[in-house]
């Protein structure tokens, strides 16, 4: 059976990428494929500074958490808007499948960004609990045949 | 320049864009303003128009915020405030006061419309345009021995004259307002890259004009809820002293940040109350500079809380300054901008902040600059590329 090999960049030469950006000053590594990477992210100089994760493998989709604060006490009881999941925060940054990510982009020009403008939109949200930063929902799955 | 010493500046280029758009939000829309205009001149002809000896020649003018451009948004209610001089050329310094105010007020009865709309107030005459504003119309004569554009006006009770001088209070108004800073961090298109977020333009009316509309607007809103609304300090000791700090700090200073400005204008306003010794007795002067014999605070030396309750106000507005700096996040500081201006204001103001990002996003010149955060095309920045926000909440 062929050993399966993924195009675009490798968990490695993305973990370069995040080492040389100047937005994502944090710490991680590759090990055993796996990428992970933590970082600070403050979207304004009014606004928090997050603590993310990002984890990627190079046969899947990054990834990202945000780890502190916790948005859902944050959020007051309001459910959060474009996440994956409340707990853990796994923030939803594109639209799968649009195009607008794939494995030959670098995630430190892609990913790292939409998380900034993620949390911009965030702390906005907690104001209006308007999310104006657009996007779409998933369609809400078939009810099944009783 | 060392990472911690740039934050704080970075801090403080936000809050001064902050703050412009604040004052954005305060403001009267332009629509609003040449409305007024127009009525208030064509009020001014009809009282010119009358037969009336003593109305030959007389001209309306403009006074206090609107003659300042610092008029802003009334809290409350609905109509601001324009407060109008109708200035009787030909009429006598030896006439009574409340004569004059009553020729006034017999002309604009005389007018059908403007009759439904009048109502008299203390020493002027009220035309109330419902929902718009309230055109507030004082009578006066000219000053008998100071020159043009000196005048009096009838005092509260009409029982005498009171020296004042609105024209020539705007002109050293406008002369002050018309001084600009050097910012030293700025290119010469105002805009550096890796401390601002996004480019603005100064407002068209300038600092000193945005400092007393805040200045106003804090007072109002700290004075609202309290039994002691009267004795808010008043709108032209406010701008006075304000105007003379920034003349001060714009002369013998300079600024990093407008911010920085804004701040020092307002801690050093205390420092241009006259106070005098009298006999033992405290007496404070805010001298009213284009005329002789008055005195704005006069009253401070009637009632010992007036004065209390300016520097208690003073007090607040410089803390509400300095804890705009000192946020953790932009909904924090929209929160804190609404406690002490008003009521949603920081949502409008934060509004406004967001739809600036929307368009930078829009137009793809969105980018993320280290140390800054989301910038508009910030030299050296990592772009934000097109995305669509997705996800299921649970």
């Amino acid at each position: 059976m062929p050993r399966f090999t993924p195009s675009g960049l490798t968990a490695a030469q993305q973990d370069l990428a995040l080492r040389l950006s100047p937005i994502t000053i944090g710490s991680g590594g590759v090990k055993r494929g796996r990428l992970s990477w933590q970082f600070s992210v403050q979207p304004s100089v009014m606004s928090r500074t997050y603590d993310l994760k990002l984890e990627y493998d190079a046969w899947d989709v990054p990834r990202v958490f945000v780890r502190t604060p916790d948005l859902v006490e944050l959020a007051g009881g309001r459910r959060l808007p474009h996440v994956y999941s409340e707990r853990p925060t796994r923030l939803c940054l594109y639209l799968p499948q649009g195009g607008e990510w794939h494995r030959g982009l670098s995630l430190a020009a892609t990913i790292v960004p939409w998380a900034y403008l993620w949390l911009y939109y965030f702390e906005d949200w907690l104001v209006s609990s308007e999310w104006k930063g657009g996007g779409m929902h998933p369609p809400a799955p078939a009810r099944k045949a009783r | 320049m060392n990472a911690a010493l740039k934050s704080t500046l970075q801090k403080r280029w936000f809050a001064s864009q902050w703050l412009e758009r604040l004052g954005a939000v305060l403001d009267l829309t332009d629509a609003q303003l040449t409305l007024a205009q127009e009525r208030y001149e064509t009020v001014g002809r009809w009282l010119a128009a009358s037969d009336h000896p003593w109305l030959a020649r007389s001209s309306i003018f403009a006074h206090g915020s609107i003659a300042l451009g610092t008029a802003k948004r009334p809290i409350g209610r609905d109509e601001f405030d324009v407060d109008l001089v109708n200035h009787l050329i030909a009429g006598p310094s030896s006439a009574d006061p409340r004569q004059v105010k009553n020729v006034v007020g017999a002309r604009l009865w005389e007018h059908g419309t403007y009759r439904t709309m009048l109502e008299e107030m203390p020493r002027c005459w009220r035309l109330n345009y419902k929902g718009a504003f309230h055109l507030d119309i004082t009578p006066a004569v000219s000053h008998p021995i100071e020159p043009f554009p000196a005048i009096w006006v009838p005092d509260k009770r009409l029982e005498c004259w009171v020296p004042s001088n609105p024209i020539g209070f705007r002109k050293r108004f406008e002369v002050r307002a018309a001084l600009t800073p050097r910012l030293p961090l700025a290119r010469a298109d105002g805009f550096r890259a890796d401390v601002e977020p996004f480019p603005m333009q100064a407002g068209p009316r300038g600092i000193l004009r945005r400092i007393v509309q805040l200045l106003k607007h804090h007072r109002d809103v700290d004075f609202q809820e309290s039994e002691l609304s009267d004795l808010r300090p008043i709108s032209i000791i406010i701008t006075t002293l304000a105007a003379q700090s920034y003349e001060r700090n714009i002369l013998f200073a300079s600024y990093e940040t407008e911010y920085d400005l804004i701040l020092a204008v307002i801690e050093g306003m205390p420092d241009f109350i006259q106070v005098l010794n009298q006999g033992g007795q405290v007496i404070y002067v805010v001298a009213n500079e284009t005329v002789r014999g008055e005195n704005f605070a006069e009253k401070w030396n009637r009632d010992a809380r007036l004065p209390r309750a300016f520097f208690a106000w003073h007090t607040h507005v410089v803390g509400a300054l300095r804890e705009l700096i000192d946020t953790d996040g932009l909904d924090v500081l929209a929160a804190r901008t609404s406690r002490h201006f008003g009521a949603h204001v920081g949502e409008r103001v934060l509004e406004k902040y967001t739809r600036e990002t929307a368009g930078a996003r829009a137009s793809q010149r969105l980018t993320v600059a280290r140390g800054v955060g989301l910038a508009a095309s910030a030299l050296a920045a990592t772009p934000v590329r097109a995305n669509t926000f997705f996800g299921r909440p649970e």
